[in-house]
């Protein structure tokens, strides 16, 4: 078992079990394997991991720390994102403080504050991992713009941390704009792992990477399972 | 954030990411929206343990001509050679011998191995008795790995603005975070 990043600096954006399930699933002995044939050591091109919407960056900083052992191949870039400026100074002091502890090569490149992958490079993501706001709300609240006064007053705070979990309908309109991207950052190689919970669908969401995207999508992790229903469902999504 | 980020950022405007998917050659000409243009950038060096076969493994990821226009922006240019040494056949064949770099066993063995290629390379690095052409060129070879090492994983911008060539519009970055949040009109 792959020890968790330390996140005892975070203060408001503690992880919690979806990211656990998330960090279990990346790391489970069926994960890696498939990983490291996806990623064989014969391609020479490095990998490129992107984490839109990192929070804390526990699981940035896991597969940067750990990324020999995961990927079997030590020549990893990443690459954090999160709409909140907190979290991104946050992120890079997890990731940094991680790859240091476990004297990893991958290069952290740092953290952007973006709207999801909207700055990315086209064809560029090898590896894209989201936990995102899944919890079913009835409105979305509004993505904050760069003429947002910085202020780190309760209402401010309280704004940005509902981004973190309220998904709108079905909790699924980020997930959908996030899915919706994925054929135009995805490498030919592209792999991503998306993070859902009973209320989003799966089933559905998983007809429509299939059908809608023209994407392959297989179910690789389940935790907490309430009445016959698994309350959480990780997603591999590839080309 | 890394010099090296900006070789997989684009504006986030969505017309100027749909002219770069229909154009075939989106670095021929300044008006495109990659690479990203650095204005008033900071610079900020942070030391990283030099591996020489780390920085090898990254050249093949590099879009070479796209940082040679952000490090020329930057004054840098003279730590990037004309061509990705990647593209040399007579580096890749010495690269294929090392070819377990990645090798997820050798986590500590790989730094080992990397720290004994430093020290061949300091000796190499004083001219000896019969030094042959070979080590003529090991030696150009460690100096080229050595800038690149600086300039793409121990260089990085703390403050400035990115800005698009095709709709202007600059990205701020502060305390080393680059924000590319768009105002409600351009989202």
């Amino acid at each position: 078992m792959l020890p968790t990043p330390s996140t005892s600096h975070i203060t408001s954006y503690e992880p919690a079990e979806d990211s656990y399930l998330l960090l279990d699933t990346l790391s489970s002995a069926s994960e890696t394997s498939w990983l490291q044939t996806h990623f064989a050591r014969t391609t020479r091109t490095p990998l490129l991991l992107v984490e839109p919407g990192t929070g804390s960056g526990v699981i940035l900083a896991f597969l940067s720390a750990h990324a020999t052992t995961i990927f079997r191949r030590a020549d990893i870039l990443s690459l954090g994102i999160d709409i909140n400026a907190h979290a991104c100074t946050a992120t890079t002091q997890t990731v940094s403080t991680a790859v240091t502890a476990h004297n990893s090569a991958a290069l952290y490149l740092g953290a952007l504050c973006a709207d999801l992958t909207s700055p990315v490079l086209e064809g560029s993501v090898d590896l894209l991992v989201f936990n995102p706001p899944y919890v079913p709300t009835a409105s979305l609240p509004a993505l904050p713009t760069p003429l947002d006064k910085v202020s780190d007053g309760f209402e401010s705070e309280s704004h940005l941390l509902s981004l973190s979990y309220a998904g709108g309908k079905d909790g699924m309109e980020t997930t959908t704009r996030l899915l919706d991207a994925l054929p135009r950052v995805l490498s030919e190689r592209g792999v991503a792992y998306v993070l859902l919970c009973a209320q989003n669908r799966p089933e559905e969401v998983m007809g429509f990477v299939r059908e809608g995207l023209g994407l392959r999508v297989q179910s690789v992790g389940w935790s907490g399972k309430v009445a016959g229903w698994e309350k959480l469902t990780v997603l591999r999504i590839w080309r | 954030m890394k010099l090296l980020t900006v070789n997989f950022l684009t504006c986030a405007v969505k017309s100027c990411k749909s002219s770069l998917s229909s154009s075939s050659e989106p670095l021929s000409d300044e008006l495109s929206p990659f690479p990203l243009h650095f204005r008033n950038a900071v610079l900020e060096r942070t030391e990283i343990n030099y591996n020489p076969r780390f920085i090898q493994n990254i050249l093949p990821r590099v879009n070479w001509e796209a940082m040679r226009i952000t490090a020329k922006e930057l004054g840098l240019l003279g730590l990037l050679p004309d061509n990705n040494p990647a593209d040399d056949p007579a580096w890749n064949t010495e690269n294929d011998a090392e070819a377990d770099v990645n090798n997820g066993d050798a986590g500590v063995e790989g730094a080992a191995v990397a720290e004994e290629q430093d020290e061949h390379m300091e000796i190499d690095s004083t001219p000896q008795k019969g030094a042959d052409v070979k080590e003529e060129d090991i030696d150009k070879k460690g100096k080229v790995l050595r800038q690149l090492h600086t300039l793409l994983l121990e260089t990085s911008v703390s403050e400035g603005n990115l800005a698009c060539g095709k709709c202007g519009f600059e990205y701020p970055i502060k305390e080393g975070v680059g924000n590319f949040l768009l105002p409600a009109h351009l989202v």
